[in-house]
């Protein structure tokens, strides 16, 4: 199945790829692949390595060209146009500053290539340095800088040619945790007044989500799904979304009855009435998606839904949330993650206690057919 | 240190025996003087050697910066089936005996029927000499981030500004110091000139070995002292202008 493209605007997508295909050999590295990326969009190539993602970059920025299809650039088919000519400006993972010119220089690299006056370009760097929140620190070379403040510089040199398209390879794995979260946040508030169409590559769903208007899944060389974090996180297409997205519990199931109104499934022993929108698969064998939020645990059945009569197998204390670990009906594991807060009502449980498990919510529950083989 | 003092005890033993105020070779000196280095100068023979050699290491050296860049890149950045072979090729003439190479370079210039003379010369050099180029230069493009290359190309720059602005600039290190090395083993090459050289046509090197064959004097002591610190002088210089220390760690 072809993920179809989304595109939120009506206006003419700035890229767009069609049925993109990249061989290598034998190996087909991207496999008709097509997007539209609307002006101004932050579109997220998300996938785990080896899904075709970088693959897919390379053909956009120039580096590698394309078996079949098409990319296509405010209206334009740049398949055999060179990399230099393109206006797409690139970030890298390891910055790829130039280590022999000083943060002035790589900065106005590109605008030297374009043979911009020496004013223009003097005050250019200026304007770039105070834009990443560097300034003064135009004479520093790149070795003297910290990740960040290099990967600040690696954008400050990008931006300054004002580029059609932004590129950002995995530029956040270079640093660590906290670094990162806080490079995400700047990096967005930096770009998103410039309304710069911005493709930005990684295997890191948290960052994807948090940074995106549109997420596309990829795997083996597919675009499996393309839609808002939300609707990825909510609605996954498939079970390799939903197993990438988040962290969730599969759990083998059986659909009894396909009505208009609703299925009739039952999972884990547990017969449950779930909305038609559920699922697409059919009457048979499935598998239930429920991400462990969507779980409560209560010491008495609740009155309005069915439950399961577990008994916590697993507690630990994760920052904010609660992971519990509930065995139901002797065979099934359930994962349950549960704000620590404690409000009225809601207890923290050890572990042996014996618990009731119910849905939250009947309507962010997904039914997919049962994985092969 | 005792180790260092072995390898350079003979050469430190000749550069001191230069300074002797005697008529012959002497160790330790008789006295102290510059009066052999004086007498070098006004050696013409010896000045005009000194002259040709320099020519010809600069024009090995030149010629091998230009053969062993281009060489270095596709035995980087290539797969291709040869490549081990190549590279293996390309690194003999530094194992092959150069008195081997010098016999078999005057048996293949005089079988094409080429006479002997300044630029066979110079070329029967960077035969040897371009292996150094090769090695240091392909070091230091390993070490190079590949995607400077492509920073640099969506950035705007053609093919050509990328080698000039990012890559070459980078690879400079490397590149003189395999030059300095090869420089000085055109200059002090006796083996291969030997045979590739025309008689008329004398090397320093083989001024030494004729002055040390038929009239060992401290002249060629202090001709030797000289090399010894042209040697020295050119290495310290690579090291101290491009940090050789840290291609050697390679």
């Amino acid at each position: 199945m072809t993920a179809a493209p989304t595109a939120p605007s009506t206006t003419r997508p700035d890229l767009r790829l069609v049925e993109l295909t990249r061989r290598y050999g034998a190996v087909t590295a991207v496999d008709r692949v097509s997007l539209d990326v609307a002006p101004g969009e932050f579109v997220t190539l998300l996938g785990p390595s080896g899904c075709g993602k970088t693959t897919l970059l390379k053909c956009v920025a120039g580096f590698l060209t394309p078996s079949e299809g098409q990319v296509v650039l405010r209206g334009e088919v740049i398949n055999d146009v060179l990399p230099h000519l393109r206006n797409i400006g690139i970030v890298f993972q390891h910055y790829a500053l130039f280590p022999h010119m000083t943060v002035a220089e790589n900065i106005a690299f590109g605008l030297k290539m374009r043979k911009c006056p020496r004013g223009v370009i003097t005050r250019r760097i200026e304007e770039m340095l105070r834009l990443v929140k560097l300034p003064g620190f135009g004479d520093r070379h790149p070795h003297q800088l910290s990740g960040g403040q290099q990967q600040r510089v690696a954008l400050a040199r990008v931006l300054a040619v004002e580029p059609v398209l932004l590129l950002l390879d995995e530029p956040f794995g270079a640093l660590d945790k906290k670094l990162r979260v806080q490079m995400q946040i700047e990096v967005k508030e930096l770009i998103t007044p410039l309304r710069v169409t911005t493709i930005f590559v990684t295997h890191d769903q948290e960052e994807a989500i948090r940074m995106s208007d549109r997420v596309a899944v990829m795997n083996a060389g597919r675009i499996v799904q393309c839609d808002t974090p939300s609707a990825i996180y909510d609605r996954p297409r498939d079970l390799f979304v939903a197993d990438f997205i988040g962290s969730s519990n599969l759990l083998e199931a059986k659909v009894l009855d396909e009505t208009p109104d609703g299925l009739e499934v039952v999972v884990a022993g547990l017969a449950l009435r779930l909305p038609r929108s559920a699922s697409a698969a059919g009457t048979g064998e499935a598998v239930v998606m429920v991400r462990p939020e969507n779980l409560a645990l209560t010491a008495t059945p609740p009155a309005d839904r069915p439950a399961w009569l577990g008994q916590v197998a697993f507690a630990l204390r994760a920052g904010p949330v609660m992971e519990y670990e509930v065995v139901v009906g002797e065979t099934w594991r359930l994962h349950v993650s549960l704000p620590r807060v404690q409000t009225a009502g809601r207890r923290i449980w050890e572990i042996g206690d014996r618990v009731m498990v119910s849905f939250v919510d009947l309507d962010a529950v997904r039914v997919f057919p049962p994985r092969l083989g | 240190m005792g180790g260092l003092l072995y390898l350079l005890l003979p050469t430190l033993i000749i550069v001191l025996a230069s300074f002797t105020a005697s008529d012959y070779i002497a160790f330790p000196p008789e006295g102290l003087s510059l009066r052999w280095f004086v007498r070098l100068w006004h050696l013409e023979e010896v000045r005009v050697s000194a002259g040709r050699s320099l020519l010809v290491a600069l024009g090995a050296t030149a010629i091998s910066i230009a053969l062993g860049v281009a060489a270095a890149f596709p035995l980087v950045r290539s797969r291709f089936p040869a490549r081990e072979a190549v590279n293996a090729f390309l690194m003999s003439p530094l194992i092959l005996p150069s008195l081997v190479y010098g016999l078999a370079g005057l048996m293949f210039v005089s079988a094409i029927g080429v006479p002997l003379s300044v630029p066979v010369l110079v070329l029967s050099h960077v035969a040897i000499i371009v292996p150094y180029v090769i090695r240091t230069t392909a070091a230091s493009l390993a070490l190079l981030d590949p995607h400077l290359e492509e920073a640099a190309r969506s950035l705007g720059a053609d093919t050509w500004k990328t080698f000039l602005r990012v890559i070459l600039p980078n690879l400079l290190p490397g590149i003189a110091t395999g030059a300095a090395f090869a420089f000085i083993s055109s200059f002090d090459n006796l083996t291969v000139s030997l045979f590739l050289a025309d008689p008329r046509v004398e090397t320093l090197p083989i001024r030494l070995f004729a002055m040390i064959n038929f009239d060992l004097d401290p002249a060629a002591a202090a001709i030797s002292a000289v090399l010894v610190v042209l040697a020295f002088a050119v290495v310290l210089l690579a090291h101290w202008a491009l940090g050789l220390s840290r291609i050697a760690r390679l």
